[in-house]
Order: C-alpha cells, then sequence, then structure tokens
C-alpha cells in the first residue's frame, strides 16, 4: 500500500539529494576554479622569481666581468706610458700632418714652436722600444674552480700584439679577434656576450673597446692646416686615405676580452631551476591536497545535509500530514449512533477544508436519512398497529356477550373495513419497498392513455358523486405510448382519488390527456382546499399529511403521491403540481411519447 | 364513570365506546386535539384515554398543558409507539399509565378500574358496606352472601355511590359521572335508577344503605357505627 507519507519522503528526498548534488558540485567546480586560478598566479609568480633571480645571477657574472675588464683596462693604461704614448702619438701625427704638405702661414707660431719642440722630445722617446703590458692576474683573478681568461689585444705600437691570461697561454687557446676591432673608437665601447673559445668550450666575456687615450690628437692640431689636397693614390693608414689629408691617424685601441666559464653560473642557475621545480611541485601537490580535502569536506557536509533532510523531512512531513492523520482518526470514531465528526480544528488547512465540510455534509444528510427512515419505521408501525387495535377491540367487544346476528353482522362488517384499509396500507408500503428496492420492471406496451383514462374515470366516478362532484375528461384523439399500463393506472387513479377526497362540495374534477411534441400531458385539476405553500414541496415524501385532521377518515395514508411520484420516476417522466391554498390543484405529469409505431 | 376518549381512528373509536359503555362506562369522544383539549376542560371525567399521535395537537403537548394548568384527572395514554423512550416521555409528562396498541380489550378495562380507585384512594377491590360486598374487579355484588345481579348502569351508580360512600353525591354529580354528553338529563333519570337500585340492594335487607338527603342527594351508607 502506498503512502503518501512515504511517497512525499521519498520524493522529498530524491529532489533534495539532487538539488545537493547539484549545489555541491558547482561549489565543488568553483571552489577547484579558485584553487587553479591561485596556483597558476603563484606558479608565474615563481616563474617570474626565478626569471628575476637567474637574470640577478646572470647581471651579476656579467657585473663582475666588466668590472674585471675596467679593471685591467685600466691597468693597461697606467702601465702603457701615456707620455711615450703621446709622443708616438704626436709623431703619428705630425707625420700625417707634414706629409704632402708643407705647414701654412696660417699656422700660429706658438703651435708651431710647441710641435717642433715636441716632436724632438718624441723622437728621442721614440727610440726606446714598446715595453710589453705586463698584468699580474692576481689582482683580478680569483681563486676558484671556475676558470677565467683575460685577453687584451691593441693595435699600439708598430704591429697589434695581444696579451693573454696565463691558463689561455698554457693551453694555447686564444681568442680569435678580426682587425675590425681596431677600428676608431670615439670612447668605451662595451657588452658582454658568450663567446667560444673552442668550438664547444662556451664562456661569458666582457667586451671593453676603448681607445688607448683619451686624448683627441686632431684636435690638439687644430689650427694646422695640411697642405696639399686631392686624394692620394694609395689607400690604408696612410695620409689620404680618405678626406683632403686622408684617414688621419687613429689612435690606438685597447680591445680587452675577460671571459670566464659558465659552469658555476650554470650550477647555480641549475640549483635555481630545480629550486623552482621543487616549489612547482610542491604548489601542485599542495593544491591537489587542497582540492582533496575541499572534497572530502564538500562529501562529508552533503551527506551530513543529506540525513538531516533525511530526518527533519521526515519529521516536517509527518507534522504536516498531523492534520490528516487527525481527520483519519476522527472519521474512524464516526459511530452509527451518533453520525458526528470529532474534528475540531480552528485552522483547517485549505486542502482539508473542502473534505471535511463534505464528510460533515455528508454524515448530516445521512443522519437525516436515518431519522427519516427510524421515523417513517415508527410511521409505519404506528399506522398498522391503529386499525390493527380497531380490528382486535372489535372482535374483543363482539365476543364478549352474545348478541343479535344483526349486531354481529355490523361488528363483522367494521371489521372488513378495518382490514381493507390495513390491506391498502400494506399494498401501499409494499410498492414502495418495491421501488426502493429497485425490483419494479416496468413492463411496457403500447397504450392508448387517453382510452386509460377514460376507464379510470368510469371506475371512479361512482364515488365522486358520492362526493356531488363532477368528474369530466378531455382528450382529443388517441395517445398512444409505449407505457406500463398497470403503472400508469395507478397513477391516474390515484390522483383522481386525492382530486375527488379534496375537493369543496359541489366542485369540480378534470382529468385531461394532451399530446406535445415528444410528450404525453396528463392533468388532473381539482376545485379543492389546494395546499398550502410550505406543504408544497413536502407532498410527495412518504407519509406527508398536508391536513393531519383528515387521517384517519378514510384511507389516507400520505402515501399515495409518493408512490405516483416513484411510478412516474420509473417510467421516465416528471411529475408537478399547481396549486394554491384554498384555490384547488392541478397535477400534472408528462411522461415520454416514443413516436407511435 | 365518566371517561373521555380522544383518539383520531374512528372504527377503533367506534369499537372501544361500544366496549366500554357495556361495561357501564359513560364514554365521550373527541377526534382531535383541540377537540379533546375543549371537552377535558369543560366536563369532569374520571380517566381520559389519550392517543398520541392526534391532529392538530398531539397527546404529549396536550398532557403537558393540561397538568400544567392542574388538570386533575386520570390520563391513561393510548399509543401506537411502543418504544421505552415514549414511555418514559409520557409517564414523566404526567400521565397516569400508558398502553400500547395493539392491546387487548380486558387489559384496558383492568387498568381503568384501578385508575378509579386510585381516584378514591381506595385500594382494596373489594368494597364492603355492612353485609354488601362489591367486587369492582368481577363488576358483581353481593349482598348477605346472595348474589345480586345489577345491569351495567345500575352497577356503576352502586360502585359511585360505594366509592364515596358516608358522603352525599347530589343528583347532578351522578348525573356527570354516569352519563356521557349525548344523555339526555332528565332530571328523574337518577331517580329512577336510584329506585331500581334500592328494589335490588335495599329490598329485603336491612339496614337500608342508600339512603336519600333531601334537598342534596343520596349516598350510601359509610362505615361510621
Amino acid at each position: 500500500m502506498k503512502s503518501i507519507r512515504w511517497s512525499l519522503i521519498v520524493y522529498f528526498l530524491i529532489l533534495g539529494g539532487a538539488a545537493l548534488l547539484a549545489v555541491s558540485s558547482f561549489a565543488y567546480q568553483a571552489a577547484r576554479q579558485t584553487v587553479q586560478d591561485k596556483d597558476e598566479a603563484t606558479e608565474q609568480l615563481l616563474r617570474a622569481q626565478f626569471e628575476q633571480k637567474s637574470k640577478e645571477v646572470r647581471k651579476g657574472l656579467d657585473d663582475e666581468l666588466l668590472a674585471q675588464a675596467s679593471l685591467l683596462h685600466a691597468h693597461a693604461r697606467f702601465q702603457l706610458n701615456p707620455a711615450w704614448l703621446r709622443s708616438s702619438v704626436v709623431l703619428d701625427t705630425k707625420r700625417w700632418l707634414m706629409t704632402g704638405a708643407s705647414l701654412s702661414s696660417a699656422t700660429p707660431t706658438s703651435s708651431m714652436l710647441y710641435l717642433a719642440n715636441l716632436t724632438t722630445a718624441c723622437e728621442a722617446r721614440q727610440a726606446e722600444s714598446v715595453a710589453p703590458f705586463t698584468f699580474d692576474e692576481h689582482e683580478i683573478f680569483r681563486e676558484g674552480e671556475v676558470k677565467e681568461y683575460f685577453q687584451i689585444d691593441s693595435n699600439w705600437g708598430d704591429t697589434p700584439w695581444t696579451w693573454r691570461s696565463r691558463n689561455l697561454e698554457n693551453e694555447d687557446k686564444k681568442f680569435p679577434v678580426s682587425a675590425e676591432v681596431f677600428r676608431r673608437v670615439p670612447s668605451i665601447e662595451w657588452s658582454v656576450e658568450d663567446r667560444e673559445l673552442e668550438p664547444g668550450h662556451k664562456v661569458r666575456t666582457a667586451i671593453l673597446r676603448t681607445p688607448v687615450s683619451g686624448t683627441n690628437f686632431v684636435r690638439l692640431f687644430r689650427g694646422v692646416r695640411p697642405a696639399g689636397g686631392g686624394p692620394r693614390a694609395d689607400g690604408g693608414r696612410q695620409p689620404n686615405a680618405g678626406g683632403p689629408r686622408g684617414d688621419p691617424p687613429r689612435p690606438p685601441v685597447f680591445y680587452i676580452q675577460c671571459a670566464r666559464e659558465t659552469t658555476q653560473l650554470d650550477r647555480e642557475i641549475a640549483r635555481l631551476e630545480a629550486g623552482l621545480d621543487n616549489d612547482l611541485a610542491e604548489l601542485h601537490d599542495g593544491s591537489v591536497a587542497k582540492l582533496q580535502s575541499i572534497r572530502n569536506r564538500a562529501v562529508i557536509i552533503a551527506l551530513a545535509t543529506f540525513v538531516a533532510m533525511v530526518l527533519g523531512g521526515y519529521w516536517l512531513i509527518r507534522l504536516g500530514l498531523a492534520p490528516l492523520r487527525r481527520l483519519s482518526d476522527a472519521v474512524s470514531l464516526v459511530s452509527a449512533k451518533d453520525f458526528r465528526l470529532p474534528f475540531h480544528e480552528p485552522r483547517l488547512p485549505s486542502e482539508l477544508r473542502p473534505i471535511v465540510e463534505r464528510l460533515v455534509q455528508t454524515l448530516n444528510a445521512l443522519k437525516r436519512a436515518f431519522a427519516r427512515e427510524k421515523q417513517a419505521a415508527a410511521d409505519i408501525s404506528h399506522e398498522l398497529r391503529t386499525p390493527l387495535a380497531a380490528l382486535m377491540t372489535t372482535t374483543e367487544v363482539a365476543l364478549r356477550k352474545p348478541r343479535s346476528p344483526e349486531e354481529y353482522r355490523e361488528l363483522i362488517e367494521d371489521c372488513r373495513a378495518t382490514g381493507q384499509q390495513m390491506n391498502k396500507l400494506v399494498e401501499r408500503l409494499l410498492a414502495l419497498a418495491r421501488l426502493d428496492a429497485g425490483v419494479d420492471t416496468l413492463r411496457p406496451q403500447l397504450v392508448d392513455v387517453a382510452e386509460l383514462a377514460d376507464q379510470c374515470a368510469s371506475l371512479v366516478r361512482p364515488l365522486a358523486e358520492a362526493h356531488e362532484l363532477t368528474l369530466q375528461v378531455h382528450r382529443n384523439g388517441p395517445a398512444e405510448i409505449s407505457a406500463d399500463p398497470d403503472k400508469l393506472r395507478e397513477v391516474v387513479t390515484n390522483l383522481l382519488h386525492n382530486a375527488i377526497q379534496y375537493n369543496k362540495p359541489h366542485g369540480k374534477v378534470e382529468l385531461s390527456v394532451a399530446r406535445h411534441n415528444g410528450t404525453l400531458e396528463l392533468e388532473v385539476r381539482d376545485t379543492g382546499i389546494g395546499i398550502p405553500a410550505e406543504a408544497r414541496e413536502h407532498i410527495f415524501e412518504r407519509f406527508f399529511r398536508a391536513d393531519p385532521s383528515r387521517r384517519s377518515d378514510n384511507c389516507n395514508t400520505g402515501l399515495g403521491l409518493a408512490i405516483v411520484k416513484g411510478y412516474v420516476d420509473l417510467m421516465g417522466g416528471n411529475i408537478e403540481v399547481e396549486t394554491a391554498e384554498g384555490q384547488g390543484s392541478t397535477f400534472r405529469v408528462q411522461l415520454p411519447a416514443r413516436p407511435a409505431a | 364513570m365518566r371517561v373521555l376518549l380522544v383518539e383520531d381512528h374512528k372504527p377503533l373509536v367506534r369499537a372501544l365506546k361500544q366496549g366500554l359503555e357495556e361495561e357501564g362506562f359513560a364514554v365521550d369522544c373527541a377526534y382531535d386535539g383541540e377537540e379533546g383539549d375543549f371537552k377535558a376542560r369543560t366536563a369532569e371525567y374520571d380517566v381520559i384515554i389519550l392517543d398520541v399521535m392526534l391532529p392538530k395537537e398531539d397527546g404529549m403537548s396536550l398532557l403537558t398543558r393540561w397538568r400544567r394548568s392542574g388538570l386533575k384527572s386520570h390520563v391513561l395514554m393510548l399509543t401506537a409507539r411502543g418504544a421505552i423512550e415514549d414511555k418514559v416521555k409520557g409517564l414523566d409528562l404526567g400521565a397516569d399509565d400508558y398502553l400500547t396498541k395493539p392491546f387487548q380489550l380486558e387489559e384496558l378495562l383492568a387498568r381503568l378500574r384501578a385508575l378509579i380507585r386510585r381516584n378514591h384512594q381506595v385500594k382494596d377491590p373489594m368494597i364492603r358496606v355492612g353485609d354488601l360486598e362489591i367486587d369492582t374487579a368481577s363488576r358483581s355484588v353481593k349482598r348477605a352472601g346472595h348474589a345480586i345481579h345489577l345491569t351495567p348502569r345500575e352497577y356503576a351508580l352502586l360502585e359511585f355511590l360505594a366509592y364515596n360512600r358516608g358522603k352525599v353525591v347530589s343528583r347532578t354529580k351522578i348525573w356527570d359521572h354516569l352519563y356521557d354528553e349525548h344523555d339526555e338529563n332528565t332530571s328523574n333519570v337518577v331517580d329512577v335508577y336510584i329506585r331500581y337500585l334500592r328494589n335490588k340492594i335495599d329490598k329485603g335487607f336491612d339496614p337500608p344503605l342508600i339512603l336519600t338527603r333531601w334537598g342534596e342527594g343520596y349516598l350510601l351508607r359509610g362505615d361510621e357505627s
């Protein structure tokens, strides 16, 4: 047996479960998304940090190399005698100036003099040989596992020369340098690059390209205009290679290279990378763990909520259905004696209200019906007992003492009359009982209602005349319908009897039969005492007598009209009454008239 | 004894009236509550036989009104409704007895007799005055051991005098109690019946029991001595 409560609970749990599932998976998704986003951000941060750090490390190395190179450069400049340099340059410059030209007269004399003096001094110095560049590596060289290489290339002097650090010499390696590097450089040029000492041997190199001296010798001789003009035939570092005198002599250039193996750097970078990987791995693990814990928590919460829903739902539904249960209990308490529903609830739920109202209505109707039944039973017993008492008393009186035959006859006739009355009552009760039980069957035949009306009228005519009433029958032609003749006869006779009984002296009774489109109409009209308005709706009820004082005159059982109505209804017809107190009544019976064959 | 029969079923009324009259009762009839009420208030009855289901006003309501207005006559309720509730209701409303239809005539008569005894506060159905014995149950009379036969009317008169023995009963009172409304009242009917009675009761017996009080009425000698 299905139970509303359990169905409700199941549906509620399904719904709730689905909702929980949706909400928790959504929440979990959101959480996961958040965690993932955070992870991404953190990863980016970590990577950025790594980049930063490795850049820093690299830069550190580069800066160190540059510093070394600068130091080297300073030493080189220091070592190489600036005065010597100047003489060499002066001589070169003079030579260049003097080539193919003679000093113009525009040259200020002081400069010329200076120049002449200088030339002399320089020529003297020139005799000395160029001291080679020496440098103690340990000034800048650090002990360590990382190999450092230094190399200075310069074109100062007659031929370009190279100074190498010891390890370079030992290993007989050399940084390749092209003549290009000695091109004119106005000031310091520097860069840090990866270079290959040998194929496959990468070193990080700081490169410095500087002029040996900062002096701009050409400017020194600004006012000196060389003689001659026009280009010279030979190129190279010869005057008139380009311009009026060719290229001015270029100051010599230092080309310094400080290199270091990158192993340590690489290690450092690798370490940082490892650190990064580690962090990333940690991050990943951490977030996995976090997600796991979130998921677990979500599952636990969902489960707990579900359990709470089960219990709470069960309790709530029980509570909600409680009025129903109370109603059901109240209904089971309704007794056949009482017809009262012991259900008093000041605030009925709206779903129950119609049920309760209907139930109470039905119970009241039942109560009334039972009361009517009881009343009817009482009425019947009374109706039968009274004539019975009369019968008994009459016979007892008759037998009390010896009587004359006439007396006996009279008494016996009284008995007969009473017996007849009882018989009539019994017949009527039986007719009603049959109608009630539904065992009455119609035996329809083709009946000429007008003919039947005539017959009934002639049967009651003596009675009418005895009451000094006139009886008329109105009919226009035959009116054949399919009906049960016995019952129809009963109906007509009954109505006629009533019309006679309830009539005024010298009154009239009219019986008319008419046929309208699909119905047959039977009317019994009387000029009698009529029926008061309040009685009108009850006259077809059993044992109802509009005027109780007429009860025992004759055989007025109060059942006649009830039977008439029962038969008319059975035949599928309709009966109504038009009446006014004191002005007579008209009973109209309408029967369906199937088209006559 | 005078009885009012309030019942609407005419055959029953006819039969009962005949039966009661043959027993010596004077019977008045009323066919509905209104008539019954009128008659009950205008004449003095020893017993009122009241049906419950009456047109115009039912018996229970009549009874209630009678008792409230102080009507002292005994009421025997007669009805087809035999349910306990109805009996109890009737008795509680002031009926003195209750009989359901159909009933045996004998039972009705016995109950009437009992009610009449109650009227006169007599418990013994046997009335003894001197050597006169009146058996009110069997309606038989003996004087000095000799059975005396009386007609119903004569018996009724004797019984009435016997119930009122020692007291003077006026002619009017005798009339009221022994004759129904339809009987012609000729003043010497009572005298005539007294004479009939004396012939049968006192003649040949001593002492005379039926005495005359001139200007007042008659009486049956009581037990004063």
